[in-house]
């Protein structure tokens, strides 16, 4: 069976569209796109349809909330508003259906109120064209049987409650279902009333009180039987929803644990926070305090450099000696050594030179002493301020650096902190509350539960030890024989069918364990490391690590996605028919080689082995889900790429085929 | 040269709250500025703006003439010179502490308005003092 196109109106972000998955590519489909693009609603639009619900991740809803913002706004007071989802399944050869499923609401002041709901399925098969079908919700309960279709339109982020021991119930459903034997399951039940109907009759040939005695006996009994059922199956209910009030508290509490986490971050981000504000205002003091120390020079280095350049003038003035000391300068002519060393000779040129020079400044002017006063310093500033132009930088862009760190480290503090502005001690304490609530609500359903079941079954022995007495009364009783015959036969039929029942249910749990088993240690990638897998007789799906331990609850989210895909695939091999699967954020919980090794899985659940038949995977995932290691994974299968988005103008969704498809 | 006689550099009477203002609030390596570092800041500020008092309100306060370093006293000179714009001017040490004293009051009547400013003051001196840096230019090759 394949989804060949999907079309949807109307509901929720999804105004209109269609998506032609008919060409052989359209078997394996990934659409990616952000949260909140209309992911999940594509696949509650198509569960919608084939189902008539939003599957259990929304088992209640509101039937006007589907309808899409836009088109409500659209509509004015007094018109109606019609939200339709068309899937085209192909079933191969020319038999197809068209299945459309639609709800009309009419716009009144306060909202929609709901109209009509309406299920249309035309049929194609060869020789016999288009037929509209009479019977659309049976026809389409017997192709994708509502009672297990979750396994195959499922969000990928709710696959740990797949197998917990509350949802036992699912996968038994599942199981009958896809085995065909819940009509036996009910015709044991409708025997076992006829039993019950006869023995009352029997019980009702005796005359007088004691007759009417053993029949209104036997009728209270039955009654009390029925009513301890209801009573265990409405416990057993409430022992569900109160496992699942615990799982869910324990989230939260799981929540206010990253939460409080999350408060310690908060301190020591608010500690680097400090810390690099103090490296910020150290960086900014040692530059303030260096700018400050060289301000005198550096504001007065145009004065500085007139000063220079008069010492300079001076120096051509002949006020000024030249660099050289004249008294050392005398000594070394007394040597006969020049300044660079060479020697000169007396009476030579250089000599002459030199001795000139000497005797020109050998009377220095006054003025030439107060430059040659103000030289050596500030030559020596020059140098020491020159040198610390490049301190100038350095010091300016580590203080630009520390308060970019103190602003960053202010930043993540601040975001932080705004982040967690929204909790409340209150609400933690209250799911602390409700967790312990719960907790100790469940020793008294358990305690309650354990009462019932005692009751029911000792109702159930009181009942067929009445059944017996009846039975003995009647055959004195000539009158109430031909009806203990009745009862007899029934009862031989009713234990046959109920052999036959539990036989054909156990052989089916065991053949769909088996399958599950091979398909699920197929995908596994820890080689070796579980027991067979096994659907208990209360229909809890078990799997054992090699040191005999109950691990399902202890499985990692890879293992939990391959088991529930190994589910989805047994349920269409026992089944014969190879359902679509769509699936949302299949991924979104794995990462790093996990990831990897589940998309392998997804990709070899699209390749049926022991025929050609080709599965349908629809996927929809987030661009971290869907990265590098995931495509490489699924390539080989070269899958049908759309990018879904949402606009935030028109409060739109819109679909549209990847190039790099 | 003539001798000082004088042992401090004054601040003139009424600019003496505005030397306090800017030892506090620009830093020195050790904390609040000492008097002669605040002069001297104030001295090249108004040389480098060249803005010169014409007298200046004998205070009593201000640097002592003993905590000056030979730098300091070659800066004040430069100051002068850019003054007088003679080298007689540097045989007169008077002249020199008075001029500076001028260029000081000059100087931080600029600084009492800027820091009298809204913002950062400490940032926009040191700006101030980056663009003189900036335009220096390459250390000029000593010869000898």
């Amino acid at each position: 069976m394949k989804i060949s196109r999907i079309g949807i109106r109307n509901f929720r972000q999804h105004r209109d569209i269609d998506l032609d998955l008919s060409d052989v590519r359209g078997n394996f489909t990934v659409i990616r796109g952000l949260n909140g693009a209309g992911k999940t609603n594509l696949l509650k639009a198509i569960t919608w349809c084939v189902t008539g619900d939003l599957g259990r991740s929304e088992p209640r809803h509101n039937p006007s909330s589907l309808v899409s913002h836009g088109a409500i706004s659209e509509t004015l007071v007094g018109e109606s508003v019609t939200l339709t989802v068309e899937l085209e399944l192909d079933f191969g050869g020319e038999e197809r259906a068209e299945v459309t499923r639609s709800s009309t609401f009419s716009r009144v002041e306060e909202g929609l109120i709901p109209n009509s709901a309406n299920l249309v399925i035309n049929r194609h098969e060869a020789n016999r064209g288009w037929q509209k079908e009479p019977e659309p919700d049976l026809w389409l309960d017997r192709q994708l049987p509502r009672r297990f279709s979750h396994y195959f339109l499922f969000d990928g982020e709710q696959l740990e409650k797949f197998f917990k021991e509350t949802e036992a119930r699912y996968v038994k459903e599942a199981v009958l279902e896809i085995a065909q034997i819940d009509n036996l399951e009910r015709m044991v039940d409708r025997l076992q009333q006829t039993a019950g109907d006869l023995t009352k009759s029997v019980a009702s040939q005796r005359q007088g009180d004691a007759g009417m005695t053993l029949e209104s006996t036997y009728k209270e009994l039955e009654q009390r039987e029925e009513k301890l059922k209801e009573d265990v199956a409405k416990k057993r209910a409430e022992k569900a929803e109160n496992e699942n009030a615990i799982d869910e508290a324990k989230s939260r509490l799981g929540d206010v644990a990253a939460i409080q986490s999350e408060l310690k971050r908060l301190d020591s981000l608010e500690i680097s926070a400090n810390l690099a504000h103090e490296r910020s205002a150290d960086a900014s003091n040692e530059f303030y305090s260096w700018t400050t120390s060289v301000a005198p020079y550096m504001m007065m280095f145009s004065a500085v450099q007139a000063l220079e350049n008069e010492i300079e003038d001076a120096r051509g003035r002949k006020e000024l000696p030249p660099a050289y000391d004249p008294d050392s300068l005398k000594e070394l002519l007394k040597e006969g050594v020049c300044v660079c060393g060479a020697k000169i000779g007396k009476g030579s040129d250089g000599h002459s030179h030199i001795q000139k020079l000497v005797e020109d400044f050998s009377a220095l002017s006054e003025i030439g002493d107060a430059l040659r006063n103000a030289e050596g310093p500030l030559s020596r500033l020059r140098g020491r301020f020159f040198d610390q132009r490049d301190k100038a930088e350095i010091l300016g862009k580590a203080r630009t650096e520390r308060a970019k760190e103190a602003s960053d480290a202010d930043a993540k503090f601040n975001n932080l902190k705004k982040k967690l502005s929204d909790h409340d001690d209150q609400e933690i304490a209250v799911i602390g509350q409700k967790f312990e609530n719960a907790v100790e609500g469940a020793k008294s359903i358990e305690r309650d539960l354990s009462r019932l079941e005692r009751d029911l079954e000792d109702t159930k022995v009181a009942r067929v030890k009445l059944q017996s007495e009846i039975e003995a009364a009647g055959a004195k009783d000539a009158k109430a024989r031909t009806k203990l015959h009745e009862l007899g036969f029934t009862k031989e039929v009713l234990a046959q069918s109920q052999t036959l029942f539990d036989e054909l249910k156990n052989r089916v749990r065991e053949d769909v364990a088996a399958n599950l088993d091979r398909e699920f240690q197929k995908m596994i990638w820890k080689k070796n490391a579980f027991e067979p897998v096994e659907i208990d007789e209360d229909y809890r799906v078990k799997v054992v690590n090699k040191l005999g331990f109950e691990n399902r609850e202890g499985l990692s989210a890879g293992e939990t996605a391959c088991l529930a895909f190994a589910f989805a695939l047994t349920l269409s091999r026992v089944a014969g028919v190879r359902y679509p699967m769509v699936v949302d954020s299949p991924l979104g919980r794995l990462s790093g080689e996990v990831k990897k090794s589940v998309a392998e899985v997804l990709s070899n659940f699209l390749v049926s082995d022991n025929d050609q038949e080709s599965a349908q995977l629809l996927m929809l995932v987030t661009d971290e889900e869907y990265d590098e290691s995931v495509s490489s994974a699924l390539a080989g299968q070269k899958p049908l790429l759309f990018d879904i988005s949402f606009d935030q103008e028109s409060g739109e969704a819109a679909l549209k085929e990847s190039k790099n498809g | 040269m003539a001798r000082a006689t004088r042992t401090i550099l004054e601040f003139d009477k009424d600019s003496v709250p505005l030397f306090e203002k800017l030892r506090k609030v620009l830093r020195g390596e050790k904390g609040d500025l000492t008097n002669k570092e605040a002069f001297m800041i104030a001295v090249s500020w108004g040389v480098h703006f060249n803005v010169r008092a014409d007298s200046i309100k004998k205070s009593g306060t201000g640097p002592r003439l003993e905590y000056l370093s030979e730098s300091d006293n070659a800066l004040l000179a430069a100051a002068h010179f850019a003054f007088a714009k003679s080298p007689e001017g540097l045989l007169d040490l008077n002249a020199i502490h008075s001029s500076a004293e001028l260029f000081a009051e000059g100087g931080i009547r600029l600084l009492a308005e800027e820091m009298s400013k809204p913002g950062n003051f400490p940032d926009s001196f040191a700006a101030a003092v980056f663009e003189v840096i900036a335009g220096m230019g390459p250390l000029p090759v000593t010869e000898g």
